[in-house]
């Protein structure tokens, strides 16, 4: 699709000169996004800086009928904002001002491109917290992490970006600008809109503000590392702390592969044979996380760990979080392409999840390698292949087909926080019924009933 | 199955975006083709004639102060400085480089002495010369308003390299053999535009008894390599690795000169040069670093309270890991009360050239920086680059602040110089 002169001009007219973008190169540097496989030119991009411009900009393209794929800062991994129709990009990343934070009653308001790490670090100096962390956070866009449903490694006992929602503002198709939802945590006033918008992928509607819940910041916490030598042992720890009714704020996995892959890069000098380890972090006042070490160590040692030891001090504890993360480089660095899944198991099915892993990673011949959010069963397997190799590609392929439809099995889900968009199409009708993806295109139709908002996601066309 | 991955390889960015983190650049218009995942993904893009290389492919190309902050975050671990200056190379050959950066690379910058006997000329403009440390005015405001940019530095007459010569006559300087021998890497801003705090650089030398000398040298070829010209730039390396083989320490006040003399390395495929640029990588020394290192003791006496804040230059921070060895010696300094900055690691703006190709975004990278400045409170900034004095002196100009810009090395030496 071409747009003609006359909307461009108008587009113009809209954000100004400095808000839009035509040249080639310009235009193809928003035809991807984080993930891999995708991509799509669009006919322009804008920079909206109002919510008011936001409307201005649906309303020329509702009239016209111009596909409208709106974007964050394009860290997302499921193909979302790829303009795949082409038509507008719409990018919120000048609209990046936190407009209230408001200590009473523990809540925040920013505009949808405000980075999370930003926010984050205002909030700190108040003393507050969001919890959610999806570790994108040092680009990605509360907007975007609203559109996918984004959380990350707090959410074994914060939960994720929905379960913060108060109230967001937003623009509908027809150029509209309404508030949803509203201040309170409680609230039951009809549908639950505002929890529809999130991860709705920018299908429904454009969220230019949001307000968030916060939390108080916790007065401590503490780092526990245990060493498996059977990755099921490891599976197995996790569901007995939580049976017990510990919650640590995180509990993440790295397998054998990420274990000695960090080695090398931090010379952290983890037992090279470990099958798994456990990263745990509690929280809360100093008197609670001494009791929760004791019980995450003693369950660890029951579960039959190797070796269990809590961080020294605030320093020893950063080292280990340091290699935790390095794990993310580990992968990066050792394969062209990394095609890192989102399958989300039931807890109590995290060992056989894992064990399964071993059977895929045999018969495909491929390395998937482990390094996940072990608290929440958000695993993270991770196909290392390169897409230039086509033979091996398609046994990465193949590979990741069997780890989607074992999560199923197991009662899991296809995308714990990363969204659809492009990349999950594929298994949609393997994880919810036909008449499921009807209600889902019939909602749709209702929000967008031109098809121009962020055409062509979710579900096949 | 293990891949082999080339950390130059634009292919191997996972796109992740942490590099939009830092990048001054993007985060003052948040246009993708500005940030290095954009451009990496550009450079692919033609590679696998996705795009075409057309004006708006140089422009993203150019759009870079290449300062490295993006990769000191990237989780890749990916050489996004070195694919950009690739891509250059790639855009250079398949173009052309215009006609004023083939005079002012093969000519000028190539050949030392050709620059200064050109500076020497054009010093004689009024205005362009800085006279008893005020400069004639107008004249380079009239070029300022018309790049919409910097005011244009002026030249400092007599050139470092007189200047050195009537230090060298002037100390009764020891021939120790027994002491480490020590190389002065000046740089073109230390030798044309700072002349001055050069100079000083070298007394402070030698007057703390040090063997230094001033080897006959050319630029450091950044600027030429930077924009695509590699062969040119590889002949001057060349030039600069035989001149400072021998010495124990090549010691630098610039940041821009230091990073690149340690980057030669991997300019060239040869072994036999790449050994030596190997070696001389593991001799050179930011002034800041060796001093501190070598446990400097200032004599300077005095009760006065300078309050003085650190810029972080992008090429001592990101590309060469120093940024506590200034501290430490400032703080070390009498007289002097350090107050550190906000965000004192965010780029000035300068980039070389880009501030002058791209003069809006070079501004607004300088206001927040002034901004900064001004919060402390400070009366001088010190900072370890002459390429960055240029940016923080206009920009304190702009805003008449009333604050002094110095190199690092000029607070430790020389009392009058703090203006007291």
């Amino acid at each position: 699709m071409k747009l003609n002169n006359n909307i461009i001009s108008d587009l113009k007219k809209i954000v100004g000169d400095d808000g839009i973008l035509l040249s080639s190169a310009d235009l193809a540097s928003y035809s991807y996004d984080g993930s891999c496989n995708w991509q799509s030119m669009p006919d322009v991009v804008v920079f909206p800086q109002t919510t008011e411009q936001v409307s201005d900009i649906m309303k020329l393209a509702y009239e016209n009928t111009i596909p409208i794929t709106p974007r964050g800062a394009g860290t997302s991994l499921s193909g979302g904002p790829v303009p795949s129709s082409g038509g507008i990009v719409l990018c919120t990343a000048r609209m990046n001002r936190i407009l209230e934070i408001d200590e009473e009653n523990f809540a925040v308001t920013a505009e949808a491109g405000v980075v999370l790490n930003n926010m984050n670090m205002e909030l700190a100096k108040r003393n507050l917290f969001f919890p959610p962390d999806p570790q994108s956070f040092l680009a990605a866009t509360i907007g975007g992490c609203i559109a996918v449903g984004a959380g990350g490694p707090y959410a074994v006992k914060y939960g994720v970006f929905k379960h913060y929602i108060l109230g967001m503002t937003i623009v509908l198709a027809n150029g509209s600008i309404i508030d949803i939802g509203g201040n309170t945590m409680k609230n039951v006033t009809g549908y639950d809109l505002p929890q529809l918008v999130c991860g709705s992928e920018g299908t429904l509607c454009t969220v230019t503000k949001i307000k968030l819940r916060l939390v108080p910041k916790p007065k401590a916490s503490q780092t526990i590392t245990a060493v498996f030598n059977d990755v099921t042992n490891a599976g197995n720890a996790v569901h007995m702390i939580k049976s017990k009714g510990v919650i640590p704020a995180k509990i993440e996995l790295i397998d054998n592969w990420v274990i000695n892959r960090v080695n090398e890069i931090t010379g952290m000098g983890f037992p090279s044979d470990a099958d798994a380890i456990l990263f745990f972090e509690v929280d809360g006042s100093p008197e609670s996380i001494k009791k929760e070490e004791e019980d995450v160590v003693a369950l660890c040692k029951e579960a039959g760990a190797e070796d269990v030891w809590a961080a020294k001090d605030a320093e020893d504890a950063m080292k280990v979080w340091g290699a935790r993360r390095s794990g993310f480089l580990a992968i990066y660095g050792n394969a062209p392409t990394a095609l890192a899944e989102d399958v989300t198991v039931p807890t109590n099915k995290i060992s056989e999840f894992l064990e399964r892993v071993k059977d895929i990673r045999k018969k495909y011949d491929v390395e998937v390698v482990i390094i996940g959010h072990a608290g929440d069963g958000n695993l993270h397997p991770t196909v290392l292949t390169d897409k230039k190799d086509t033979e091996h590609y398609e046994r990465a392929d193949k590979a990741v087909q069997e780890l989607f439809k074992t999560a199923l099995n197991l009662g899991g889900a296809i995308s714990g926080e990363h969204g659809i968009g492009l990349e999950k199409q594929r298994f949609l009708k393997d994880a919810i019924s036909g008449d499921e993806i009807n209600l889902l295109k019939g909602i749709k139709k209702i929000f967008d009933p031109k098809g121009i908002l962020n055409p062509g996601k979710i579900w096949e066309q | 199955m293990a891949f082999p991955v080339l950390k130059d390889n634009p292919e191997t960015c996972m796109k992740c975006g942490f590099c939009m983190s830092g990048c001054p650049v993007y985060n003052i218009d948040f246009s993708e083709s500005h940030v290095a995942r954009g451009r990496n993904m550009l450079i692919q893009m033609l590679k696998d004639n996705k795009i075409k290389a057309d004006k708006s492919y140089e422009s993203a190309l150019y759009y870079c102060l290449l300062c490295g902050r993006c990769e000191s975050v990237c989780m890749a671990n990916i050489a996004t400085n070195a694919i950009t200056l690739n891509a250059r190379k790639e855009y250079a050959d398949l173009k052309g480089l215009p006609l004023l950066k083939r005079i002012i690379f093969r000519l000028l910058l190539k050949h030392r002495s050709f620059f200064a006997r050109f500076g020497r000329l054009l010093s004689f403009i009024p205005g362009l010369t800085v006279k008893e440390g005020k400069p004639v005015r107008h004249f380079p405001d009239i070029i300022s308003a018309m790049v919409k940019g910097i005011s244009s530095p002026r030249f400092s007459v007599p050139f470092l390299a007189k200047r050195i010569k009537k230090i060298q006559k002037n100390s009764n300087s020891d021939t120790e053999t027994d002491k480490p021998r020590i190389a002065f890497f000046a740089g073109c801003l230390f030798e044309f535009i700072f002349a001055e705090a050069g100079a000083d650089i070298f007394s402070l030398f030698k007057d703390a008894g040090y063997r230094i000398e001033y080897p006959e040298q050319t630029c450091c070829a950044l600027p030429v390599y930077a924009s695509g010209d590699f062969k040119t730039a590889k002949y001057m390396a060349k030039c600069n690795i035989e001149s400072f083989s021998g010495y124990d320490y090549i010691v630098t006040g610039c940041a821009s000169c230091g990073s690149t003399l340690k980057s030669y390395v991997n300019w060239f495929d040869d072994e036999e040069t790449k050994t030596k640029a190997s070696e001389l990588a593991g001799k050179v020394k930011d002034v800041g670093e060796f001093l501190v290192q070598q446990d400097y003791q200032s004599n300077i006496e005095g009760n006065e309270k300078l309050k003085v804040t650190y810029h972080d230059p992008c090429h001592l921070k990101w590309k060469q890991g120093i940024s506590s060895e200034p501290r430490k010696l400032l703080k070390s300094l009498p007289g002097i009360e350090f107050i550190e900055m906000e965000n004192p690691d965010a780029c000035c703006g300068l980039g070389g050239s880009f501030a002058l190709t791209n003069p809006e975004a070079s501004s607004a990278i300088q206001a927040k920086k002034i901004e900064s400045i001004k919060k402390t409170g400070a009366d001088v900034v010190a900072t370890s680059c002459p390429g960055c004095m240029i940016q923080l002196m206009d920009g304190i100009k702009k805003n008449n602040l009333p604050v002094k810009v110095m190199h690092i090395s000029q607070l430790a030496h020389q009392k009058e110089k703090r203006g007291l």
